[in-house]
């Protein structure tokens, strides 16, 4: 069952072309990893399919319905929350308020309603489990100013993660992290995956694309060059060589 | 099909609920706030006097003004240089009502309530579109127009003599004349409006305005509608204006066009940063400072020019971010 699907979507900047005609598709349960070199159009593709951008041209699809012109917003209430290359935390508030915010994406979760002491609470539950889901249970009443870098792109993924996402989108959610917290997020793209959850990966460490993805897409210069089953895409020299990986060994 | 809550973790139990709901508790001296703020308001009754009654007065009327514009610069991050102009519609909504078509002064205050709230709606619009000093200047000219509106609707607002003879307040069935009444009243207002917008601040939507406040890109992209947001902060906000003014309206017996124009909304963002941006509290000691030099200096024309001009300064200084930069530097002095 398709989840996310874009076909050609075209995004011209000026001059330069940031798109040129991507076809893309991400199945429910199903993790997809984009790769390819800085400035190929990765994050531009990310920023078109979560509503931050509107294409110059191409359609987009949720659970098969056209979503092509949807605000950021509205993508969000229908599932598809994402995580920025930069972090975007809400710094003046302690982690489990950026959790909560992430809960403005479940519109059943009345917002409007969370006044009342009993939903209230009921949303508080939900973003203390999240956080525990990712390990920071016990720095909920932080200022995310204070986490350190791992904690923050956790602090992250707790609030993608709070409204039970259809389609999660990840712009190098393991970028400067240490070993330890880059299994962790690891275990999380995999667990959410686990849950049916459909994964959007944009990730330069082919490692971590080896281990999660289940097929890859590779852009260089806005275009689509090569995708397919992770492991193959990953063997295909040309593709190394474009990212830069040549020296990496597959394993086997 | 949605896949099972942040991520397949058991529900919190009540008794975890409780310990966490214990260790969110505020910290002592933060609970003691409103108490505080109670015990502050009694203490003009222990040196009664008509100018003493009348300064709370004024203080608590600002206050109340400035709690409301807590709500768009404090918690939703927006800077509006309109909020006079809410001011007024409150105040001349209640005097028409009550001189020109006998209201009661609740039909009033529920009147001035609504006009502030949807005139707040309307002056927030702007920020659908633009942010910072733009919407700065916009709304600086819609509360130009608005005080224009005041001196030349001639038929509704009494043109430049504006509108005399505003009957005292008179709630259940108690007319407020006296100038201890008339400071209570706006006092309870005060108490009132203050544990709304906390409660305001603590609920989904006052995270949603933080959200907006902090990172616009980043709420968005939660499920944060950034544009229902913004014009409910601004309606709202204009909601509290409303009651101010009908506090305002109720105690001076006579308005007229001068009292809201832009100053007065450049004094209400100073009251707000006085207080520190998005503290309640803050804003209403920023209230009572501006309120009493105010009514220090009004005996020199000279002082009172110069208080509003320093204001003025101020909010521009802030903007370029000269304020907190020199205030750094003196602190590593």
């Amino acid at each position: 069952m398709t989840t996310l699907s874009a076909t050609g979507l075209r995004q011209r900047f000026g001059g330069v072309v940031a798109l040129d005609d991507v076809d893309l598709s991400v199945d429910h349960g199903e993790v997809v990893a984009v790769i390819g070199p800085n400035g190929s159009g990765k994050t531009t593709l990310l920023n078109a399919l979560t509503g931050i951008l509107r294409p110059d041209a191409g359609r987009i699809e949720l659970m098969g319905g056209d979503v092509t012109a949807a605000p950021a917003p509205r993508l969000a209430r229908r599932g598809v929350v994402r995580t920025f290359q930069d972090g975007r935390l809400l710094e003046s508030l302690c982690a489990l308020d950026n959790v909560l915010v992430g809960l403005h994406a479940d519109p059943r979760d009345g917002a409007w309603r969370g006044w009342l002491p009993w939903v209230a609470r009921r949303r508080r539950g939900r973003a203390i489990a999240a956080l525990d889901a990712v390990g920071l249970r016990d720095r909920w009443s932080a200022r995310v100013a204070v986490l350190s870098h791992g904690q923050r792109r956790r602090v992250e993924l707790a609030r993608a993660l709070v409204a039970d996402p259809r389609i999660l989108v990840l712009d190098e959610p393991t970028a400067g992290l240490t070993p330890e917290d880059t299994h962790a997020v690891r275990d999380l793209i995999v667990a959410a995956r686990n849950r049916g959850v459909a994964v959007l990966l944009v990730e330069h460490d082919l490692d971590i694309v080896g281990a999660v993805a289940d097929r890859i897409l590779v852009l260089d210069a806005g275009a689509v060059v090569a995708g397919g089953v992770a492991r193959s895409v990953l063997a295909d020299a040309r593709v190394r060589h474009l990212c830069g990986m040549a020296a990496v060994e597959q394993p086997a | 099909m949605r896949a099972g809550a942040g991520g397949g973790v058991a529900p919190l139990d009540g008794a975890a609920l409780r310990r966490l709901a214990a260790s969110a508790r505020a910290p002592v001296w933060l609970r003691l706030r409103l108490p505080a703020l109670v015990a502050a308001g009694m203490v003009p009754l222990l040196v009664p006097s008509a100018h003493v009654y009348d300064l709370a007065r004024v203080a608590a009327t600002y206050a109340v003004l400035a709690v409301g514009y807590c709500i768009v610069l404090g918690l939703c991050g927006q800077f509006s240089v309109a909020h006079a102009a809410l001011y007024g519609v409150g105040a001349y909504t209640t005097a028409n009502l009550t001189t020109q078509h006998g209201a009661s002064s609740a039909t009033a205050l529920l009147a001035a309530v609504g006009f502030g709230l949807l005139a707040g709606a309307l002056i927030g619009l702007p920020a659908l579109r633009v942010r910072g000093d733009q919407l700065a200047v916009i709304t600086l000219g819609i509360g130009q127009v608005v005080q224009l509106l005041f001196l030349n609707w001639t038929s509704v607002t009494g043109g430049f003599t504006g509108i005399s003879d505003i009957p005292a307040p008179s709630l259940f069935g108690i007319t407020l004349t006296s100038y201890r009444d008339n400071y209570l009243l706006a006092f309870a207002a005060l108490v009132i409006v203050v544990v709304a917008v906390e409660l305001l601040r603590r609920s989904p939507l006052g995270l949603a305005f933080m959200a907006v406040r902090d990172d616009e890109l980043a709420a968005r992209s939660a499920g944060v509608r950034t544009g229902v947001c913004k014009v409910s902060a601004f309606a709202l906000s204009g909601a509290v204006a409303g009651i101010a003014g009908w506090l305002y309206a109720g105690a001076i017996i006579s308005i007229s066009p001068p009292t809201f124009d832009v100053v007065l909304s450049v004094l209400v963002a100073v009251m707000v940063l006085l207080g520190g941006q998005g503290r309640v509290y803050g804003a209403v000691v920023g209230a009572a400072i501006i309120a009493t030099l105010e009514n220090a200096l009004t005996e020199y024309p000279a002082g009172e020019i110069a208080l509003k001009g320093a204001a003025i300064i101020a909010i521009v200084m802030w903007r370029a971010g000269a304020l907190r930069d020199g205030l750094m530097r003196l602190r590593r002095a």
